[in-house]
């Protein structure tokens, strides 16, 4: 299967889908009902990045068929802000010019997504199937999804994995792909597109996520392009401190 | 604008009595012989109603002379039936523990005076004083709405509260006295916000009330008057200096005859048997040690060590326990029950805390007022000798202290320096201004500046503020955003949103909330008892099981819910003791160019080839120190002069070499933590950008290192780096880093972009909602000129490193008045040694994040290859 990692997004060439995981649209407005008063940029920005993938892929001539959203598209886990109702639609509006289908996976912050997916006949569902790959957020059902049979590759959203890199004193942390075998079947964590937060390193952790032995997985880090860095245990083994 | 100001004349005592209600000196004279010094300056032109600033030392009656006027006024009104429903006299102390030192200077005098009246048949009307602060609860302070005390005793953070008061602000109307307490240690932005609290009390009245300043021993008095009276051509305030009279017995100490030779574990067992002896031979003992940390080490080790000398006689006392528990230490000390109280500042003011006849220093004070401050807590009445004893662990520390027994003895005050301009707690006064009423924006333009620490203000400045207030940042999402209205046509200012009156006494107050965590018991007959504060940062690397000290007594943590850090006590099992970020208190550069200034002394000894007889004769006598601890201080500089050269106050020497494959070059300026700061960050910053590559540095009291880099680089950086363009500069250096970053997010706080409480919440610093990184991100997306945002920068610039003396230094440099030296060596000198040790090391990031990575990512290709 051809399979490109671009920004923080895939496609699959095969199927011609992009699948994105955890926008959180909505998270700055969560942040003034606790009292955080910051300039809203989030959506502008992430904007821009899908932008950028959608010129791309025009450019290589690819076609889009599909997005996949693999779960949080918004942030609130109860009502529906504001923002999210304008920001939400605002994205399902722009994605439908772009594809012919949206696939909405039901991710934990999603209490609530529905209003907004009727509004624009979208069903939600709690996993997608496409030959053999599953698609879906990762917070529940994983041993039911990895029992399937028939399923060969897995897309999880949800973790929002990031690795640390350091020399010297000197560390920074980056977003990134992690992309592993597990039970005989490939699987691909894929990194939040919500930009205000990197998400949580993995180098300097024991977070397995649950129920995985992440050791063995690749990590390709998200720059100015996706770079590979080898297996996570190589990373982990070669921390200077 | 100027500000008059005279000293205060020395009254006679008859005179002084003269002006006495009879009630008032009858019962002056029942509880002492005769009026104090600091009495016989200050009493009379609080009489007059003169503005005065008192600067005395602890136990100099500073309170009661504030008081005894306004009393002596308020009795004979009472006398004559003539106390009005009004406060007469509003008394702001920075210190939230208040109460003891009221019942001793105010309540218990009230009290008496109406014994005496009443054995006297002379009626007297009611006078009261009502305490207010932020644990007072609904009902007093109901009852304070509709019967005002007369005297109100307060904080700054409530004072502002109050002025928002509608109903309570009437009781403002014709206000006559101002007290503000401890007014030295308000030279922060603490002060700076009491400083138009102050100016708006001054609006709220009619008549112009008395403002009173009572002060530990500072300087310069000049700039703290008129810090106290604000600025105006009508402004005046009378200085009385009774800093003269307390006699000082100070020594410093060093535990050993040799402190180079000995292992470390030596020095702390005589350190300890030291300290035990001292406390024996005293009937109390507080022992200061500037960090939480060491606090918690000292008591730990003691009990440890000399378990039958030290049981329930000892305690800890610093700003992470709880109020409770410090309640207690004070309440015990002053009942006479501790033998010995570690602190590690928190007992520098001036609440009473009895009789104690010995002040250990652990480790310097790093300035002399603080030194005179602390030592001062010894020997409680004026007159009485305090006494004071420095104990020092290495030489440079031997040396520090030394100067800076020199300078208390020879009473050479450090200069303190009140911030100025400050935005962030400018948005928040004026927010707290409009919701008061609606302000025509010239007049509140005119009274922000009659604040001292506003003067300077421009208006540009001031009306980004208010821009900022007014949402003009956010357009699109202005609503949210704005706290007040601006109508620019009729120039008129408001308050905006139902909830802005809410809001703002939520979440008032400028000291930065750092999270911490409060430590609970958790089962037993203790259960949910509240012992004390760790921050977070130490909790995230507890494991349960893990044992730590706090109030001197070990706990193993169990588990957390919530902010709440559930412990074990009683535990047996060794400990891992908490560490306290950010608490190193930076050498005053006044105190610093007293260590400069003896360095080149003693060079100028070594180099005319006096013999060690003469030079530790000099020793003794400049520093007032004994032959044991001279003869240390002797040998450091002997082995440093014998090395290459001594460096000091007209010579900056750097020492450049190789260590460990990495170059290295020593700046060997002694102009303290702040200034160094300052300058070793530029030069690392233009370092760095030359070579496109991070540079570490370490910062000290004595001086800073570069590392990394070739020394072409330095040469060049050097001879670029001028006081012209050192502000610049830095302000580049700063603006990727973290402090950055944390700063913003305390003057976010202050102006009310982040609040503590909204709507009914209350939540931690949230450092898992955002990060200040993403704060910084975010903002400079508005603008890289937000106010807020220069705010922050202004303090990292100003209050946090000195930018200011730092230029002064260049420009010391560029005059040859100081003389810069190179030299290249093959090991450090023995005071770089200790330098190198002793510096705080940071990292200056210059590289691009994406650079990094490609590097990274090479290199780490490369090793697979």
């Amino acid at each position: 299967m051809k399979l490109e990692l671009m920004n923080k997004a895939v496609y699959l060439e095969e199927f011609e889908i992009l699948a994105v995981a955890d926008v959180h649209i909505g998270y700055e407005e969560a942040l003034n009902k606790k009292g955080v008063f910051l300039p809203r940029s989030q959506f502008k920005e992430m904007k821009k990045e899908f932008e950028e993938i959608f010129k791309k892929l025009k450019k290589e001539k690819k076609k889009i068929k599909e997005i996949v959203i693999l779960g949080d598209l918004k942030h609130e886990f109860g009502k529906i802000s504001h923002q999210e109702w304008d920001e939400t639609i605002c994205l399902l509006d722009y994605f439908a010019e772009k594809a012919v289908k949206i696939v909405l996976i039901k991710g934990n912050h999603d209490n609530i997504l529905e209003p907004i997916a009727h509004k624009r006949k979208l069903e939600i569902v709690d996993y997608y199937v496409l030959g053999d790959i599953l698609f879906c957020h990762g917070h529940k059902n994983l041993k039911k999804y990895f029992g399937m049979k028939k399923i060969k590759k897995v897309f999880l959203g949800h973790e929002h994995p990031a690795v640390s890199l350091k020399e010297g004193r000197k560390s920074e942390v980056f977003k990134c792909f992690l992309v592993g075998k597990l039970m005989g079947k490939e699987v691909y964590f894929l990194p939040s597109f919500f930009p205000l937060t990197i998400g949580s390193d993995i180098v300097n952790s024991k977070n397995s996520y649950g129920l995985f032995n992440l050791a063995k997985f690749r990590v390709f880090i998200i720059g100015d392009r996706v770079y590979d860095f080898g297996v996570l245990e190589e990373l982990r083994k070669n921390k200077v401190s | 604008m100027e500000v008059k100001l005279n000293n205060a004349r020395l009254c006679g005592q008859k005179e002084l009595e003269g002006l006495l209600d009879g009630l008032v000196k009858k019962w002056f004279f029942s509880r002492f012989p005769e009026f104090s010094m600091t009495q016989l300056y200050g009493v009379m032109p609080i009489h007059c109603r003169k503005n005065i600033l008192i600067s005395a030392p602890t136990g100099g009656t500073k309170t009661l002379t504030a008081f005894l006027s306004i009393l002596n006024y308020l009795v004979s009104l009472a006398r004559k039936k003539e106390l009005e429903e009004k406060v007469y006299a509003v008394y702001c102390s920075p210190l939230k523990a208040l109460s003891n030192d009221i019942y001793v200077n105010l309540l218990r005098p009230l009290e008496e005076i109406r014994e005496i009246a009443k054995k006297e048949g002379v009626e007297l009307q009611e006078i009261r004083v009502g305490l207010r602060t932020g644990d007072t609860t609904t009902r007093d302070r109901q009852k304070m709405l509709t019967r005002p005390p007369h005297v109100l005793v307060t904080t700054p953070e409530t004072l502002a509260i109050i002025l928002n008061s509608v109903k309570f602000s009437n009781y403002f109307k014709a206000l006559e006295f101002i007290i503000v307490d401890e007014i030295h240690a308000l030279a922060n932005k603490r002060g700076v916000h009491l400083s138009l609290s102050l100016e708006r009390l001054e609006e709220m009245s009619v008549i112009s009330p008395v403002r009173v300043g009572l002060s530990a021993t500072v300087s310069p008095l000049e700039e703290v008057a008129k810090f106290l009276v604000g600025v105006g051509e009508e402004k005046s305030c009378e200085v009385a200096d009774v800093n003269f009279d307390k006699k000082f017995d100070v020594l410093v100490l060093s535990p050993l005859k040799d402190l180079i030779d000995v292992r470390p574990e030596e020095i702390q067992e005589r350190m300890y048997e030291l300290i035990d002896n001292l406390v024996q031979e005293h009937k109390t003992t507080l022992i200061f040690t500037n960090t939480r940390a060491a606090t918690e080490r000292v008591v730990h080790h003691l009990r440890e060590k000399y378990p039958l000398n030290y049981t329930e006689n000892i305690g800890a006392h610093h700003s992470s326990l709880s109020r409770e528990y410090r309640f207690k230490i004070e309440q015990e000390l002053r009942e006479g029950k501790l033998k010995v109280v570690v602190t590690s500042t928190s007992l520098e003011l001036g609440i009473d805390i009895g009789y104690i006849d010995l002040v250990i220093l652990l480790g310097s004070p790093k300035a002399s007022s603080r030194a005179l401050q602390r030592i001062g807590r010894a020997g409680h009445k004026m007159h009485e000798v305090a006494k004071g004893r420095f104990i020092v662990l290495d030489r440079d520390d031997l040396v520090e202290c030394s100067v800076l027994l020199k300078e208390s003895i020879e009473r050479k005050i450090d200069n303190i320096r009140i911030p100025k301009n400050c935005l962030d707690v400018l948005s928040q006064q004026i927010y707290g201004m409009v919701i008061y009423k609606v302000w025509e924006i010239n007049e509140l333009f005119k009274l922000i500046k009659k604040s001292y620490c506003y003067s300077g203000l421009s208006r540009e400045d001031f009306l980004d503020v208010i821009s900022y207030l007014s949402g003009e940042y956010a357009l699109e999402s202005r609503n949210i955003y704005a706290k007040i209205w601006y109508d620019r046509e009729t120039g008129q200012i408001g308050k905006r949103g139902k909830l802005a009156r809410v809001i703002y006494m939520t979440n008032i107050g400028t000291i930065p909330e750092e999270s911490f965590i409060d430590v609970v018991i958790s089962a037993g007959e203790r259960r949910n008892e509240r012992i004390g504060m760790v921050d977070e940062a130490f909790l995230e690397r507890l494991k349960p099981g893990d044992v730590f000290v706090l109030g001197g007594r070990r706990y193993e943590f169990l588990y957390t819910r919530g902010m709440k850090a559930y412990v074990r006590g009683g535990v047996s099992k060794a400990p891992t003791i908490p560490s306290w970020f950010s608490e190193m208190l930076p050498l005053s550069f006044d105190s610093a160019l007293e260590v400069g200034r003896f360095r080149r002394l003693m060079a100028e000894k070594f180099e005319k080839k006096k013999n060690n007889q003469e030079i530790i004769g000099f020793i003794k006598e400049y520093l007032y120190i004994g032959e044991n601890e001279a003869k240390i201080i002797y040998e450091y500089f002997k082995e440093q002069y014998d090395f290459s050269e001594i460096p000091h106050d007209r010579r900056l020497l750097i020492e450049c070499f190789h260590e460990c494959r990495r170059y290295f070059a020593v700046f060997q300026g002694v102009y303290g933590r702040k200034v160094n700061d300052a300058l070793s960050r530029a030069l690392a910053y233009l370092v760095a950008k030359n070579g496109g590559r991070d540079v570490e540095i370490g910062i000290s009291d004595n001086g800073f290192y570069l590392s990394g880099f070739n020394q072409m680089q330095i040469e060049k950086a050097f001879n670029f780096l001028n006081s012209g363009n050192l502000r610049e500069i830095l302000q580049d250096a700063i603006e990727k880093t973290e402090i950055l970053g944390r700063r913003f997010r305390h003057c976010a706080a202050r102006s009310l972009m982040i609040l503590r409480n909204y709507k009914g919440r209350r939540k931690s610093v949230g450092r898992q909602q955002v990060s200040s990184y993403l704060m910084l991100v975010l903002v400079k997306k508005l603008s890289k000129n937000f106010p807020i945002l220069r705010e922050a920068r202004r303090e990292v610039l100003e209050d946090l490193m000195d930018v200011e003396t730092a230029k002064k230094v260049l420009n010391w440099i560029k005059e040859g008045k100081i003389d810069v030296k190179r030299v290249e060596l093959d090991i450090p000198s023995p005071f770089s040694l200790n330098l190198i040790m002793q510096a705080h090391s940071d990292l200056l990031k210059i590289e691009d994040k994406i650079n990094f990575l490609k590097r990274m990512h090479k290199l780490h290709i490369g090793e697979k290859a």
